[in-house]
C-alpha cells in the first residue's frame, strides 16, 4: 500500500513533501499542471526543479497533467497549467483526431522531458458507453502509441462508476489496451467533505473495476483519501491524498481561482471512524470519553500545526492496515468490521454530543453498503 | 446465380469433377479437384442491395486466408476471381478438409483430453488471426472441423473484423445465437479478440456438458438480455469429473466481463500449457 500525495498551490509543499517522503509517509507525489508550473512562475520553482528535490528524496514523482480539468466549463486557474504548453491548437480542443494526437504527443513529451512515467491524458466520463469515454480510450491509444508504459487514467462521475454493466462494458476496452498501470479517480459535483450523496452503486463499480483491472495491472485512487479505502480493499495499492480538500477530492471547483485551498484545518482526523471531526467536537467527545477519544484519534488530539501530517499519519495506518490484511476476502472483511466498529462509535459518540455536524451516515454507511454489495456480488 | 457465370469461375479457376456441397444466401459451396488436389470452391453472388458489402466481405475473407497460412485455420488455394465488370460473381479455392464440423461431435460428453486438443488447437488459430489483428466474431461448430487426423481447424472467417479498421456491417455485429459474446449484443462495443476466447469457452462448456452456457431458445431479446447480464453457471455444475483448475479455465473463458475473462490467446494458453 502506497500513499500518493498529490500537489498543492502552496511554494512549501515540496519541503513539506520532502519531509513525508524521508519519514516514510508518503512514496510519492502526484504534481498537477495546475499547481507546478513547467517555468518558474512568481516565487514557484518550476517543475523540474520539484521534481528533482523529490526524486532525490526516493519519492516517486507522476505529472498530471489534468486534461480532464481544463476541459470543464468552469476552470479558470490557468496560471501554472499555460505555462506547459500542452494545446498547439486552442486549449481543451479534442473534437479532431488532429487535436487529441498534437495533445496527446504534448502530454507525453512534456513528462518524458521530466524522467516521469507518462500518465495519458483524459476526460471526465459521464456515460462509460457515450463519447467522452470514446474520446478517453482514443486518447490513451495515442498515449500508448507514443509511449507503451503510459499509465492509464480514468476519471468518472458518480454515475459513471454507478452504471453497472455499462461500466464494466467500459473497463472491458480498458484492459484490453493492456495498461501496466492504471489510476482511477471520482469527478464530484463540489469539494465538500465528507462527500454528500454518495450511493453504495458507485462505491461497488469502484471495487468491482479495481478488482478487475487488479489482475493485470497495478490500481490506484486519486483523490480518493477515506473515501479510496474500499478500492484498497478490493485491490488498488496507491491512494491520492493530502491536506488540502482539492488533495483529497477532485472536484470543478479545484481549478477554480480563489477556490481550491479550503484545508480542513480546524479538524481532527479519527482513524478509527475514518472521519474527521470539527476540533470542538473532538475535544467535547475527549471531555466526555477520554478512553473513546484516545482508541478512536488514537492518542492524543493532534495540534494545529500538525494536522496535516497526523491526517496523512492515521489514512496510511488505515490504509496499510486495509492493504496488508490478506487477499480479497480478508481485505473486504477487516474492512468492513472496521466499518461496522466505526458505526457504532459514531452513534455513541452522538449520544455522548447529542449532535454531530456529520456522522456515519456520511461518512460510513454510503461505503459500508458498496462494499457489502461487492462482496455479495463477488461471492465473497 | 447465373449458372453461364459458375463456369466460366470454374475454367478461370482452373478445377474440374465439380459437386455442389451446399447452398446458403448468395453463396454456393462446391468440391472440385485442381490437377490432383481436393479442393472447395466457393461462390458468392454480387447482387441486391448489399452487393458493395458483399463484395467487400469476399475480399476480405479471401485477403485474410491469404495472409494467414496456419494449419488451425483453412488454407486458400487461389486467389479470388470476379466474373464480369463490374463483379456479378467471385470465387476462390480453399483447402478441402476431411472429417466432420464440429456440431456432429457433440451428441456426446468429451472428455478433458478431447476437450483440451479442441481449446489448444483453436487458440493456435486464433493467435493466427489475432496476429493479423483479425477477429473471427462467428467461432460457432459449424465454423469448426475436426478432421480424421484429430486436427481441429477454424473456418469461413467471412465475417471476421479487422481490429483497426471500421465495420463493413456497421453496427451490426454478426455471430450464430447460442455462440456468441455479451460484446456481440451490446451497442457501442464489439466483439474483439477476448470475444473470440469468450465463444471458444463455449465450445468447451458444450464439449464437456452436452449444454450450453447461455442457450439460444428462439428468442433474441431474451438471449441477448442473459448474454449481457448473466454469469454462467461453472462448467462443475453441469459435468463430473474435472479436476477444480480445469474447470476454473473454462469458467473464465466465459466470463461476463471482459476484464476478468482471458483476453489474449496467450493468456489461455499460458493457463492450458498448465493444465
Amino acid at each position: 500500500m502506497r500513499l500518493l500525495l498529490h500537489d498543492t498551490g502552496h511554494n512549501a509543499r515540496t519541503a513539506w513533501a520532502l519531509t513525508l517522503l524521508q519519514d516514510r509517509v508518503i512514496e510519492g507525489i502526484v504534481l498537477s499542471a495546475f499547481d507546478t508550473p513547467r517555468t518558474p512562475l512568481r516565487r514557484h520553482w518550476p517543475a523540474s526543479r520539484v521534481v528533482e528535490a523529490l526524486q532525490r528524496a526516493g519519492g516517486e514523482v507522476l505529472l498530471d497533467v489534468g486534461t480532464h480539468a481544463v476541459t470543464l466549463p468552469t476552470t479558470n486557474r490557468l496560471d501554472a497549467y499555460d505555462t506547459w504548453e500542452l494545446w498547439p491548437g486552442a486549449r481543451g480542443d479534442l473534437g479532431s483526431a488532429a487535436g487529441r494526437q498534437a495533445h496527446a504527443e504534448r502530454v507525453v513529451a512534456r513528462q518524458q522531458d521530466l524522467g516521469l512515467a507518462p500518465i495519458a491524458p483524459t476526460v471526465g466520463i459521464r456515460d462509460p458507453l457515450g463519447p467522452e469515454a470514446q474520446t478517453a480510450l482514443d486518447l490513451l491509444d495515442r498515449a500508448q502509441a507514443l509511449d507503451p508504459a503510459a499509465i492509464a487514467l480514468v476519471i468518472g462521475r458518480p454515475e459513471c462508476w454507478a452504471a453497472g454493466l455499462r461500466l464494466d462494458d467500459f473497463v472491458g476496452q480498458l484492459v484490453q489496451r493492456e495498461p501496466q498501470r492504471v489510476f482511477l479517480g471520482v469527478l464530484r459535483g463540489s469539494l465538500d467533505y465528507p462527500v454528500s450523496g454518495v450511493v453504495a452503486a458507485e462505491v461497488e463499480g469502484i471495487c468491482r473495476t479495481t478488482q478487475s483491472l487488479s489482475l493485470r495491472s497495478q490500481v490506484g485512487v486519486l483523490q480518493a483519501d477515506f473515501c479510496g479505502l474500499p478500492a484498497v480493499a478490493a485491490g488498488a495499492t496507491d491512494l491520492g491524498t493530502g491536506w488540502y480538500l482539492r488533495q483529497r477530492l477532485l472536484a470543478p471547483d479545484a481549478f477554480r481561482t480563489n477556490t481550491g485551498t479550503r484545508r480542513n484545518s480546524s479538524r481532527i482526523t479519527h482513524q478509527g471512524l475514518m472521519a474527521v471531526m470539527k476540533r470542538r467536537e473532538a475535544e467535547a467527545l475527549l471531555r466526555r470519553d477520554a478512553a473513546m477519544s484516545s482508541r478512536l484519534v488514537p492518542g492524543r488530539l493532534p495540534p494545529d500545526n500538525t494536522l496535516w501530517r497526523h491526517h496523512l499519519e492515521r489514512l496510511r495506518a488505515i490504509a496499510v492496515a486495509v492493504g496488508s490484511a490478506g487477499g480479497l476476502t480478508d481485505r473486504v472483511d477487516y474492512l468492513s468490521a472496521a466499518y461496522d466498529t466505526a458505526t457504532v462509535d459514531f452513534a455513541r459518540a452522538r449520544g455522548l454530543l447529542g449532535h454531530l455536524e456529520f456522522d456515519e451516515s456520511q461518512w460510513i454507511l454510503p461505503y459500508r453498503s458498496g462494499l457489502a454489495d461487492f462482496a455479495l456480488a463477488e461471492g465473497l | 446465380m447465373n449458372q453461364a457465370d459458375i463456369d466460366e469461375a470454374v475454367r478461370v479457376l482452373g478445377v474440374t469433377s465439380v459437386i455442389p456441397l451446399g447452398r446458403g444466401g448468395q453463396k454456393l459451396v462446391a468440391g472440385a479437384n485442381l490437377s490432383s488436389d481436393s479442393v472447395v470452391l466457393k461462390l458468392v453472388e454480387i447482387a441486391g442491395p448489399h452487393a458493395t458489402v458483399t463484395l467487400a466481405r469476399a475480399k476480405r475473407e479471401v485477403d485474410l486466408l491469404g495472409r494467414v497460412r496456419h494449419p488451425n485455420v483453412v488454407g486458400l488455394r487461389s486467389p479470388l476471381v470476379e466474373i464480369g465488370s463490374p463483379p456479378r460473381l467471385v470465387a476462390w479455392l480453399e483447402e478441402r478438409l476431411d472429417g466432420q464440423d464440429l456440431g456432429v461431435g457433440f451428441g456426446r460428453r468429451w472428455s478433458w483430453a478431447e476437450t483440451r486438443s479442441l481449446v489448444g488447437d483453436v487458440l493456435e488459430g486464433l493467435d493466427a488471426l489475432h496476429s493479423e489483428k483479425v477477429v473471427h466474431r462467428d467461432l460457432s461448430p459449424g465454423n469448426i472441423r475436426h478432421t480424421s487426423g484429430g486436427r481441429f481447424v477454424i473456418m469461413d472467417p467471412g465475417i471476421a473484423r479487422w481490429i483497426e479498421e471500421s465495420s463493413l456491417t456497421g453496427a451490426f455485429d454478426p455471430g450464430t445465437p447460442g455462440y456468441m459474446s455479451p460484446e456481440h449484443v451490446v451497442d457501442g462495443v464489439h466483439p474483439t479478440a477476448a470475444s473470440d476466447l469468450f465463444c471458444l469457452g463455449i465450445l468447451a462448456y458444450q464439449a464437456l456438458s452436452m449444454a450450453q452456457p447461455i442457450p439460444f431458445t428462439g428468442d433474441r431479446v431474451d438471449y441477448a438480455d442473459r448474454l449481457r447480464g448473466t454469469q454462467a453457471e461453472s462448467v462443475a455444475s453441469v459435468t463430473t469429473g474435472l479436476s477444480s483448475d480445469q474447470c476454473a479455465f473454462v469458467d473464465r473463458l466465459l466470463k461476463r466481463q471482459v476484464a476478468r475473462r482471458f483476453i489474449t490467446v496467450d493468456e489461455a494458453r499460458r493457463a492450458l500449457a498448465t493444465l
